[in-house]
């Protein structure tokens, strides 16, 4: 079983990391400033469209500029989500009669979807055609790219580019990369059985002789950019593990690659833009330890207790392993098993590499994290050598580190005070649904999955309440916005500065200081996590061995 | 152009694009190219639809294999596993002997059970339909393809032609 445990992984990270390497390749050529960018299949089209949406590629953006389209985009979607859920009882496109969402949950509802979270508190038939198509279909496409043209902004500011222009980029994320992508594996996932389809649901005579309803609808569609945009959120109540979601161990294959291909990109991009390829490289790598330290630890917990209780036949403990590490690490948030009932231990690992959130992380907002710690790393290095900490020539001063700081207190503050209010309330207690640590699990599950933006549940969870919808929402809120936006500020802020001579400076692209960045990402996330990770799925297994 | 009527045009394309352009796409390559998948991989038997392949349906009488148990009534289609953790005292304990054959599935719609839940039922299968243990046992291994998990479905349409 290890033997083909390990065979599997290393096909799986080879043939992902190699697609990713290309696709990086591909985003990184693609996206650099117009003046540097050659003439492409498209280019005089797009010039056209963007003419008339009067956006000028040439006229400079500065990061305020780029995050204030940014943020207007992001509140006019919010806001266009907010009111079709809470109306669309009286809206059209509704043939099984929906009714309007409650406030709180339209509110959870829309935040999740556009936060690239996709936890849902609602259940599947609640949502109109109307919903399905122009709230969730579309905000799946939106929220990776939101995230990924922060990123690519991000990118150009700390190596002293030009920034670009938000809707520019976002609109050639999802035509030049999302769309062509999600097409051709939706027809791949269609040959293995997932169903397609615009007809009613079946009614069926079983072979006993009873009247059976075959739920069905265009799952491909949702399914594919569910995955590839770290989205999560199921078609059906139990997501992946449904077996139109995921008939096969050949859909699980293709999921499991899906959910990577954009994560694993992102040093990539990083590589092919700033013309560094060993550097991206090394960060890559960092990323990839972390990942397999937490896929092997995940599978030895399904090796030593073979209970197939909340899992299917077809994926067998490899393909429930490797679903449950990938989903988490990539922040996608599918499950093809019921988290709830894996090993105790297996929850260390599940909420571990969303506490970290750089374990390839979600699209964008993964890399944006390592540079986090890259940051962290350099100061903490160059002052250890006696040296003004810069980054690629620009020195790193006290406004820099004060939103380093801040970006890195975000995530911890949000979990763990969320947790704590969420265990002494009457609301956030009468949730839970298995008892003793099990119970603390719940419940740091629900908002480690939050503000990691990640969507996945211990989903006995009874969080379908105005107390889960509320607090919830604010942290997937909170948890996306003020990280992305304080790291833009941060690169913003490097890019303005004068360009020092980087003779003698600290290099950061070595096996020394790849292995001092994993030490801090792996102590500062210890250290923040470790406790209640004890209190939670340590003290479960010490209790039932 | 002001920043919001910007926004709007940019909100309106991508929905269209999105969330009407984009599945309708797909759906007519798809309904084109497979169109048996496409629909639900739904079975038929003498010209009626019977169930889906990859869905379970439940089984109860002594002459057809049964599924795993399930937290859901699959007859109406819902999905959904018990959320048990593993200290839950309410659990049924691992018997690796029939692995699955007690435990829920995550889905509750699992179409498959293990060849040693399908083996387990091999004598009561073979006494209600006075049907010899080997042809019984040559069923799940036909339908298994080399598997470590069968198809109950399948394997109970298998028996049906056989008797």
């Amino acid at each position: 079983m290890w033997v083909t445990f390990i065979i599997t992984l290393s096909l799986l990270i080879t043939i992902t990391m190699t697609a990713s390497a290309m696709l990086g390749g591909y985003i990184g050529r693609r996206f650099v400033p117009i003046q540097e960018r050659p003439n492409y299949v498209g280019k005089a089209l797009e010039t056209r469209i963007t003419r008339r949406l009067r956006i000028n590629e040439r006229e400079k953006q500065t990061w305020f500029g780029y995050a204030k389209d940014f943020l207007t985009l992001n509140l006019l979607f919010l806001l266009i989500g907010y009111v079709l859920l809470r109306f669309q009882g009286v809206l059209p496109f509704n043939p099984n009669g929906a009714v309007n969402l409650d406030w709180h949950l339209a509110f959870h509802t829309v935040i999740s979807f556009m936060t690239n979270t996709d936890q849902q508190h609602y259940s599947g038939e609640a949502l109109s055609h109307l919903s399905q198509m122009f709230v969730l279909s579309t905000l799946m496409f939106v929220a990776p790219t939101m995230a990924l043209t922060m990123a690519l902004a991000f990118i150009r500011a700390i190596l002293g580019k030009q920034i670009g222009q938000f809707y520019f980029d976002f609109v050639r994320v999802i035509v030049y990369v999302l769309l062509p992508i999600s097409l051709f594996f939706g027809m791949f996932l269609i040959a293995f059985g997932v169903p397609q389809t615009l007809s009613p649901n079946a009614v069926v005579t079983t072979l006993e002789g009873a009247s059976q309803t075959i739920q069905r609808g265009p799952i491909a569609s949702f399914e594919v950019i569910k995955q590839l945009g770290n989205n999560g959120g199921g078609y059906y109540a139990v997501n992946g593990a449904h077996p139109f979601e995921n008939p096969s161990k050949w859909t699980n294959y293709i999921h499991l690659f899906l959910m990577l291909l954009l994560p694993m990109s992102l040093p990539f991009i990083y590589g092919s833009m700033a013309k560094k390829r060993k550097q991206g490289f090394l960060y890559f790598g960092v990323m990839l330890f972390l990942f397999v330290i937490g896929t092997v630890a995940m599978y030895a917990t399904l090796y030593s207790n073979p209970s197939l209780h909340g899992q299917e036949m077809r994926f067998g403990a490899i393909g429930t392993a490797l679903y449950g590490a990938v989903t988490t690490a990539a922040e996608t948030g599918a499950v093809n098993a019921m988290h709830d009932s894996l090993p105790s231990l297996s929850g260390i690992i599940l909420m571990g590499n969303m506490m970290l959130n750089v374990v390839f992380g979600g699209v964008g907002a993964g890399f944006m994290n390592l540079m986090m710690y890259v940051i962290i790393t350099i100061f903490v290095a160059a002052f250890l050598i006696g040296q003004t900490p810069t980054v690629l020539g620009k020195k790193i001063e006290g406004r820099e580190m004060k939103l380093v700081a801040l970006t890195l207190l975000v995530s911890p503050l949000l979990i763990l005070g969320f947790t704590a209010l969420a265990l002494v309330v009457q609301p956030g207690q009468d949730a839970i649904t298995n008892a003793g640590p099990h119970g603390i699990s719940q419940i740091l599950y629900e908002y480690t999955s939050a503000v990691a933006n990640n969507g996945s549940g211990f989903e006995g969870l009874l969080d379908a309440t105005p107390f889960w919808n509320i607090t919830a929402g604010f942290a997937m809120f909170f948890g996306r916005y003020i990280p992305l936006l304080l790291m833009v500020a941060m690169a913003g802020s490097l890019q303005m500065k004068p360009r020092v001579t980087d003779d003698g400076a600290l290099r950061t692209d070595t096996p020394l200081f790849t292995s001092l960045l994993f030490g801090v990402i792996v102590t500062v996330g210890a250290l923040t996590f470790l406790p209640v990770l004890l209190l939670g799925p340590f003290a479960e297994w010490l209790m039932i061995r | 152009m002001s920043s919001i009527k910007q926004a709007g045009i940019v909100v309106s394309l991508t929905m269209i694009l999105c969330g009407v352009a984009y599945p309708l796409a797909l759906t007519v390559a798809g309904q084109a190219l497979f169109p048996s998948q496409a629909e639900g991989s739904l079975i038929e038997r003498d010209g009626e639809q019977i169930g889906s392949k990859w869905i379970a349906q439940p089984f109860v009488s002594e002459g057809y294999f049964h599924g795993r148990p399930t937290a859901v009534d699959q007859l109406t289609g819902q999905s959904g596993g018990d959320n048990m953790a593993e200290s839950n005292p309410d659990r049924p304990k691992h018997d690796p002997e029939l692995a699955g054959a007690i435990e829920t599935s995550g889905s509750g719609l699992d179409p498959h059970i293990s060849i040693e839940h399908a083996m387990s039922q091999v004598d009561r299968i073979s006494d209600a339909r006075s049907m010899a243990t080997a042809e019984v046992e040559g069923v799940i291994q036909d339908t298994a393809e080399g598997e470590s998990y069968v198809n109950v479905l399948m394997m109970n349409l298998a028996l049906d032609e056989l008797n």
